[in-house]
């Protein structure tokens, strides 16, 4: 049964297969790197049950895989994913001064609930300055931000 | 005397330590209880064969301590108390036996009244401590766009963490959960696309739990590859959640299941570890296969299993919202400034680009050109200099939610007049029609991708009393279709494939006999301003083969016009006109014309009517015509 059924997806998907990207962070440091997406279109369909990912070994803490080139204190890893990883999607919250992956980085950087509007408006008034050339000079952009600031600084962790 | 029984004893204590754990017969009498209750083979992930035993869809030995322990619940747990007096180290983590098969030890420590040394289990704890669990949220992944084929969606957990003790520090951040997931582990190598899809199918992919912060999975699902993301809390509590975990944790660092897209795929395996934190369901029991929007529908309709439904939109959804948002002017600027690259200075304006810009960029493969790069950089300048927050969006497309979806198998019964085949009269019939799955074109989308068929397969089997008992009327092995209508924002391909073997109106000797059919083909799709109509234009091959057929086959291209018009939600009615052409033979019709009416009317979330009409139009005076109307109630469970 299974076989009739994979035989018949298949002589009817194949003609339609185009070829495949390839996703994932960009200096091969953090978790968005270990993301694979597969973007032929053949596997995008089984994709959408197979959901193709190497998982990071599951008794481990998050990855931080390529993260060692660089220097990060180890409690700052947790920030340093989340801006690789969102580097798109926070750049358009940055530029409205608001979003949950921005509250979600704050507290990452163990910002109180209270500053997050602060940190935000943070962002957006920096936003040029912040933006950097890749995820990783952002992250340091923003953390130089928040410890130049008086008020953030105090209410973050960092 | 009593220092050299001390002394003797003291040298063997690492030998008495090593011995099995044995049971008191008070125990023993206990165990076959415990072995069949449905929490133990609920831990093993015992499931029901075909032939109406048990056995575990764990397929890695290193997860049973007996060697029938995929059969046998009894012999598993005999072996496994006896295991847990020894102290040696297995698994992919090298942990303890108690550490690593948490929750076995943890049961049956409780049900037999077992006395186990307490020993710590640094890994375990670490794991655990990473979800700081509270409760379980499942979360479901719609289709991507253009592609019927992932209606079927995706399901995963995400562990709800604790609030933090820190009262500043109380907001609950769900990106900053940790989610589950089940998934095939293709390794590093790109299979190719039609092996990637075999193994996937066939088990040649072995199945594993990874753990993400939510925002990883939020990032991969709604931006990279624009899906919507439904979220059902779920009511467990902490231990309930606990208990999940610690078995996931059993599975994962000891063994593997093989990954079968059919059946033990992603959302099977997370409906047999909800079946652990609540004992009390039963959702893994499906037949033939397990599409992961129905088991989220299976879930929902527990009572009190669902707290709460978040919806959180694709990226091409939030691109719409802000573009429908935008006044007539606001639009036309929108436009002018994708014609000119100029950056426009109103914020709505500037949202509606970047979000436009954001999802171009991230379904790119493998990035956008450098002008969009340098665009989109100015927009999102540009907008950083107005403080102004962003407009509420246009109300978003819901209709994706899964457990709104009518059910996937399908009887129908049905009557109708026909031209007969060996007479030009009109005769009445009767029919059954059985489908396996999906979803075709005139069926109520809610819980569906709009304008999208995906059938596999079905028969439909015919009776005309006057001419013929029984004929089956069509077998479908398989029908997809996809319609992506043009926008001002987009301007996709439509598609169709169909495989089919089916009984032809027009061949004249042809007496209930049968074709072997293949097509496939692509075209265009418009959808009208109201947006509930959608005309559409493919251009298709193809095949047919019989041997009522001169040269046993015949073929060509073909064409096919249709509007599909969706009224109201639970209405459908669709016109569609096909010109068929048979390249291949001299002396018979060369193009044919088929007009078809469908009506389609929900009468409950899994009732349907079906009124059709069919007329096939001959040109040549050796040629039939033959016309059609068929009534047909359809149920779905």
């Amino acid at each position: 049964m299974k076989r009739i059924l994979a035989v018949l997806v298949l002589a009817s998907l194949s003609p339609l297969a185009a070829m495949a990207g390839d996703g994932g962070g960009s200096d091969g440091c953090g978790l968005g790197w270990q993301i694979t997406q597969k973007k032929s279109f053949l596997a995008t369909t089984t994709r959408g049950t197979t959901n193709v990912t190497i998982p990071p070994t599951f008794g481990m803490t998050t990855g931080t895989i390529g993260c060692d080139a660089h220097s990060f204190a180890v409690k700052e890893r947790a920030s340093v994913e989340m801006v690789v990883t969102n580097y798109d999607a926070l750049k358009v919250e940055m530029a409205v001064g608001s979003g949950e992956t921005l509250a979600a980085l704050a507290r990452t950087m163990g910002c109180s609930d209270a500053s997050m509007n602060a940190f935000g408006a943070m962002t957006q008034k920096n936003y040029s300055s912040i933006v950097g050339n890749n995820s990783l000079e952002m992250y340091e952009n923003v953390r130089a931000q928040v410890k130049g600031d008086a008020a953030l600084s105090n209410a973050c962790a960092i | 005397m009593g220092k050299i029984l001390l002394l003797v004893f003291a040298l063997l204590w690492p030998v008495f330590s090593a011995q099995a754990l044995s049971l008191t017969p008070a125990q023993q009498e206990k165990v076959p209880g415990i072995a069949q209750s449905s929490y133990w083979r609920r831990l093993l992930h015992y499931q029901k064969t075909l032939l109406g035993g048990e056995k575990s869809t764990v397929d890695g030995g290193a997860f049973f301590f007996s060697p029938d322990g995929a059969k046998d619940p009894q012999a598993e747990l005999l072996a496994f108390v006896e295991a847990l007096g020894s102290d040696r180290k297995i698994g992919k983590l090298a942990q303890t036996i108690s550490c690593a098969f948490p929750e076995r030890t943890r049961f049956l420590q409780k049900e037999l009244g077992l006395t186990l040394a307490p020993s710590s289990c640094p890994k375990l704890e670490a794991y655990l401590q990473q979800f700081n669990a509270a409760s379980v949220t499942l979360v479901f992944s719609s289709a991507y766009p253009s592609n019927p084929g992932s209606m079927f969606g995706h399901t995963f957990l995400r562990i709800n963490a604790k609030q933090g003790s820190d009262p500043k520090k109380r907001a609950k951040l769900d990106l900053l959960d940790y989610g589950i997931s089940y998934a095939a582990n293709v390794g590093d190598d790109q299979d190719s696309g039609i092996k990637f899809a075999w193994n996937g199918l066939m088990g040649g992919y072995i199945g594993q739990f990874s753990s993400l912060p939510y925002y990883a999975k939020v990032n991969e699902y709604n931006n990279s590859e624009s899906r919507d993301l439904w979220e059902y809390e779920l009511n467990l509590n902490e231990e309930e959640t606990l208990r999940l975990l610690r078995n996931a944790w059993e599975v994962e660092t000891n063994s593997y299941s093989e990954y079968f897209f059919f059946d033990e795929n992603c959302a099977y395996q997370l409906l047999t570890l909800l079946e652990v934190a609540k004992p009390e369901w039963t959702i893994s029991d499906f037949a033939i296969y397990v599409i992961p929007a129905e088991t989220v529908k299976r879930v929902a309709q527990v009572p009190g299993a669902v707290k709460g439904i978040r919806f959180r939109p694709s990226a091409r959804k939030k691109m719409l919202s802000r573009f429908g948002v935008l006044e007539k002017r606001e639009k036309a600027e929108f436009s002018s400034a994708l014609a000119t690259g100029i950056v426009p200075s109103s914020p709505a304006v500037l949202d509606a680009l970047i979000t436009r810009s954001f999802y171009i960029k991230q379904k790119s493969k493998p990035e956008i050109s450098p002008e969009e790069e340098k665009l989109l950089s100015n927009y999102l300048i540009a907008r950083s200099k107005i403080a102004v927050p962003e407009r509420p969006g246009a109300p978003l497309d819901e209709s994706s939610r899964p457990d709104l979806s009518h059910n996937s198998y399908r009887v129908g019964l049905g009557s109708g007049i026909a031209t007969g085949q060996r007479t030009n009269d009109k005769l009445a019939f009767a029919e059954l029609y059985l489908k396996v799955a999906y979803h075709d074109l005139l069926n109520s989308d809610l819980g569906y991708t709009p304008f999208s068929e995906i059938n596999f397969p079905s028969i439909r089997l015919r009776t005309v009393p006057k001419e013929k008992n029984f004929i089956v009327e069509e077998f479908e092995a398989f029908s997809i279709v996809a319609l992506n209508p043009f926008s001002q924002l987009e301007k996709p391909l439509s598609w169709k494939f169909l495989l089919t073997y089916y009984q032809p109106k027009d061949l004249v000797n042809c007496n209930y006999c049968h074709l072997a059919h293949i097509e496939t083909g692509a075209g265009a799709s418009l959808l009208s301003k109201d947006e509930k109509v959608v005309f559409f234009a493919l251009a298709l091959a193809e095949l047919e083969a019989g041997s009522e057929l001169t040269k046993g086959y015949r073929g060509g291209p073909k064409l096919i016009i249709s509007s599909l018009w969706n009224p109201v939600q639970k209405y459908k009615v669709q016109l569609a006109h096909s010109t068929q052409t048979d390249l291949f033979q001299s002396q018979r019709q060369k193009v044919f014309f088929l007009w078809e009416l469908k009506n389609s009317y929900a009468l409950k979330q899994n009732l349907d009517l079906r009124l059709e009409f069919s007329y096939l139009q001959k040109n040549r005076n050796d040629a039939r015509d033959s016309q059609g109307m068929r009534v047909q109630s359809n149920f779905y469970f």
